[in-house]
């Protein structure tokens, strides 16, 4: 198998509470892998087991066809380079903090130098070697944090949230910068991202997390718009008005899990609901017992529901069908 | 770099405090023999003579003589004759010599309120001192001079008690200060006393009775008990004091141009 | 009392070789037992604060108590070890410079501890995650520890010198007060004011107060520039 990474029956605990469980990941190498998910939906925490910072509390892991026991746990950190949300810069200067995981490695002051700089050019940071870390604006910070990593040149690049400061067009260039180091170095990159968009702007292969769970593929119902101005927890997509529970200060893309939203006949008048009409336009086997059915209503809503409801309610692909799901099932992405 | 300074300081450091190479004999003495200013003139011939340097531990009689018996150090230097016997009885301490002697002195405030002028004694005057509880400070930490004190009051008979006895618990310095801002009286070896004489308006008001008599005994810490101690120098410094340098030394030390110690090894007179 | 102020100052200018000599004396000894302070309770005061330990409880009220106690006592300690009587009365410390060094030590130690734990208990949490996950082994995580929270370490040691540099009790039990020895600042101020003799007294206790205030105003601007 060409994985970077593979992992089975995966689960991290805090005391006695799991707050992750993977069946199954398989990141493969010299590729993008993204992670997407909400926020608190684990992204961090599998970042952090793939960076080898922690060990499972169940499950294994093999690295590049390897093991990856806790006592070799300290070396495999020096293969893969891990970018924090929100990371850290030490008290010394710009130049200084990008050498340092170089340092830590034994390279010469002239090798240590040398790819300081080189790395400070990929992020369109050049000429700042001698600045003070700490003076830096947000986006400046993020971007010597990940000159940081790009020093070291590692097999495997780990990033959580990498733009989420950035503005529009040093986003671009970034992303940009990464698919030229994936392109010719065969990196392979893993990425935690609410933007769905970003991952399919990097061609990169999509796994979801909720609470903790992680599934292979695009999450289902995504919706993009615009909250409402004047009217808090309105959501506009531009085809349907959704509403959001609780009101969400910032939101541009949301997602409803499609095992949340309910199929029927009549529409369900209730403020905490969303209720949709449409007309079924697809349906197949989800699985045992199970139907995944789309629903056109502006915006194509995929519902997951039991064989038995579905029958029950007697649809078939070009009836009418009301999709409703709760203001609370709507999750801020 | 950072690092090699630091080794650099340690270094620095440390060489000093390891440089003892030269030998050293430690004597304990008292305050009041320390403060007279003699030892500075009696060691430094016989520390030339015999290339060593002597530490001298000041402290009171009581602790002089504790570090002897401790083995702390190589010689002793006081002057408590009760206590000494003790000290050699117990066979802590071996060649015990007489050195020299000088005396004590009864102190107080000009205008003399407790009549002590009219004393023939000093237990007449310690009675005197007592009837009228006039402010009294004592050294009250075992030290030589408050031995003699406790001995005065015992012949007396007395056991002072009272607001105007007081306790001090610290060298004769501090207690002659101390006896100058209360305006009192206090017992005090006529050296410290000389020494004082110019900053306090205290005057001497009994003096002369053989019972303030001060006398000083050296005596080298027993090799039997302690077998570090370094007894052939403390047996070459006994020597020296008792000898006829040492005492010429002595005899001649004055103070605020007046003689303070008096040779009893070889008598001057 | 001006006239002595005047006299002091005399003796301080004129590099009166008593004075300097007891002046050197405290320097180095004071220096280095709160070299030694910081040598021992920067890495302790590192491990409290960074590992989580059975007991860590008990440690930290020992500490708490050790930084509380007067100094007598812990002289009283020491001598009771070093004199010839105590268990270690053959390496013959007692009245020696390297017996004060011992007291002032102990003495120091607790402060050492106590800075460097506030120390990096103050530093951002990020840190520890960000070393670990750029590789550093056990030797460099502790080196960029102590690196980011420089200030805060520096403090230590200074607060140690503070300590010692301003101690009488230890130094005149463990000491002596051995003129040409082991006679400090602080105890030839002790003598010579018992003494009477407030001029020389005076003219240490003024070079007394001028390294205090040197060493508080070292801590004032260490302190401030945290981070």
């Amino acid at each position: 198998m060409n994985g970077a990474y593979a992992l089975r029956d995966v689960g991290y605990a805090y005391g006695d509470r799991e707050v992750l469980a993977v069946d199954r990941l398989e990141i493969p190498s010299g590729r993008f892998t993204a992670l997407v998910g909400p926020n608190g939906s684990g992204k961090s925490t599998l970042l952090h087991l793939l960076g080898f910072l922690a060990a499972p509390s169940r499950g294994e892991m093999i690295f590049f066809g390897e093991p990856a026991t806790p006592s070799r746990l300290t070396a495999l950190r020096l293969r893969v380079g891990l970018l924090l949300q929100n990371p850290y810069l030490f008290h010394t200067s710009v130049a200084e903090n990008v050498a340092w995981g170089l340092k830590v490695r034994g390279y010469s002051p002239a090798e240590r130098s040398r790819r300081a700089k080189k790395a400070l050019d990929v992020v369109e940071l050049g000429g700042y070697e001698r600045r003070f870390a700490l003076a830096l604006s947000g986006g400046e910070a993020q971007r010597v944090a990940l000159a940081r990593l790009v020093a070291l040149e590692p097999e495997v690049i780990l990033l959580d949230e990498p733009t989420n400061h950035l503005d529009a067009e040093t986003r671009v260039r970034i992303e940009a910068a990464l698919q030229e180091w994936v392109r010719e170095r065969g990196t392979t990159v893993v990425l935690a991202t609410h933007d769905i968009t970003q991952a399919h702007r990097l061609g990169a292969a999509v796994w979801q997390l909720d609470s903790g769970r992680l599934r292979e593929g695009e999450p289902d119902n995504v919706f993009r718009g615009r909250l409402v101005a004047g009217e808090p927890g309105t959501f506009d997509t531009g085809k349907l008005r959704l509403r959001v529970s609780p009101p969400p200060e910032r939101a541009t893309c949301l997602r409803v899990s499609a095992r949340e939203v309910i199929l029927s006949r009549e529409p369900q008048v209730t403020s905490a609901l969303n209720s949709l009409r449409g007309t079924v336009v697809r349906a197949e086997v989800a699985g045992p017992g199970e139907i995944r059915a789309t629903i056109d209503c502006g915006e194509q809503v995929v519902a997951v529901v039991t064989l038995e409801s579905w029958e029950r309610l007697g649809l078939t692909v070009g009836r009418e069908a009301i999709a409703s799901f709760k203001a609370t099932s709507v999750k801020v992405l | 770099m950072k690092t090699k300074l630091w080794i650099a300081l340690l270094l620095a450091l440390a060489l000093p405090l390891g440089a003892q190479a030269e030998t050293r004999l430690r004597m304990s003495t008292t305050t009041s023999t320390e403060n007279s200013g003699l030892l500075k003139v009696l060691l430094p011939p016989f520390e030339k003579a015999n290339d060593c340097k002597i530490d001298v531990i000041a402290v009171g009689t009581g602790k002089a003589l504790k570090l002897g018996e401790n083995g702390d150090v190589d010689v002793v230097f006081t002057h408590d004759p009760a206590l000494e016997d003790k000290f050699v009885a117990d066979g802590f301490g071996v060649d015990r010599k007489k050195v020299m002697h000088n005396d004590f002195v009864i102190v107080g405030p000009k205008a003399d309120p407790a009549g002590l002028k009219a004393a023939k004694t000093a237990v007449e005057a310690f009675q005197k001192l007592s009837a009228r509880k006039v402010p009294f400070i004592s050294r009250g930490d075992e030290s030589g001079t408050h031995q003699k004190e406790k001995a005065i009051w015992k012949s007396a008979g007395i056991t002072p008690q009272g607001a105007w006895y007081v306790l001090a618990g610290q060298g004769m310095g501090e207690v002659l200060n101390m006896a100058n801002e209360k305006q009192g009286y206090a017992v005090a070896d006529r050296g410290t006393f000389i020494a004082f004489e110019k900053k306090i308006e205290l005057v001497i008001l009994s003096e002369g009775d053989p019972v303030l008599f001060n006398p000083y005994t050296v005596m080298a810490v027993n090799p039997k008990k302690h077998a570090h101690a370094k007894y052939d120098l403390a047996k070459k410094f006994i020597d020296f004091v008792t000898g006829a340098e040492g005492q010429k030394i002595i005899a001649d030390f004055k103070l605020e141009g007046k003689q303070l110690f008096f040779p009893d090894a070889i008598p001057s007179r | 009392m001006a006239s002595s102020l005047v006299s002091a100052w005399q003796l301080l200018w004129d590099f009166d070789p008593d004075v300097y000599f007891v002046v050197w004396t405290s320097l180095k000894i004071s220096a280095a037992g709160a070299f030694l302070a910081a040598v021992a309770g920067i890495p302790a005061g590192m491990t409290l604060a960074l590992t989580r330990f059975r007991g860590r409880g008990l440690v930290l009220l020992l500490l708490n108590t050790a930084l509380a106690l007067p100094t007598v006592v812990i002289g009283l300690f020491v001598y009771a070890f070093i004199s010839r009587r105590g268990p270690l009365g053959h390496l013959g410390l007692l009245f020696t410079p390297a017996g004060v060094v011992v007291g002032e030590l102990l003495l120091a130690l607790p402060i050492a501890v106590h800075y460097s734990l506030s120390a990096i208990q103050a530093l951002d949490p990020r840190l520890f995650l960000t070393i670990r996950s750029l590789g550093a082994n056990r030797w460099q995580e502790a080196r960029k520890i102590l690196s980011e929270g420089r200030f805060g370490i520096m403090a230590a040691v200074v607060a140690s010198f503070g300590r010692t540099i301003a101690e009488v009790g230890v130094a005149m039990m463990l000491g002596g007060n051995i003129e040409g020895f082991t006679r400090t600042m602080t105890t030839a101020i002790a003598l010579e004011t018992s003494k009477g003799e407030f001029e020389l007294g005076l003219a240490l206790g003024i070079f007394l107060l001028t390294v205090a205030f040197a060493v508080n105003a070292g801590l004032y601007v260490l302190q401030r520039s945290r981070g």
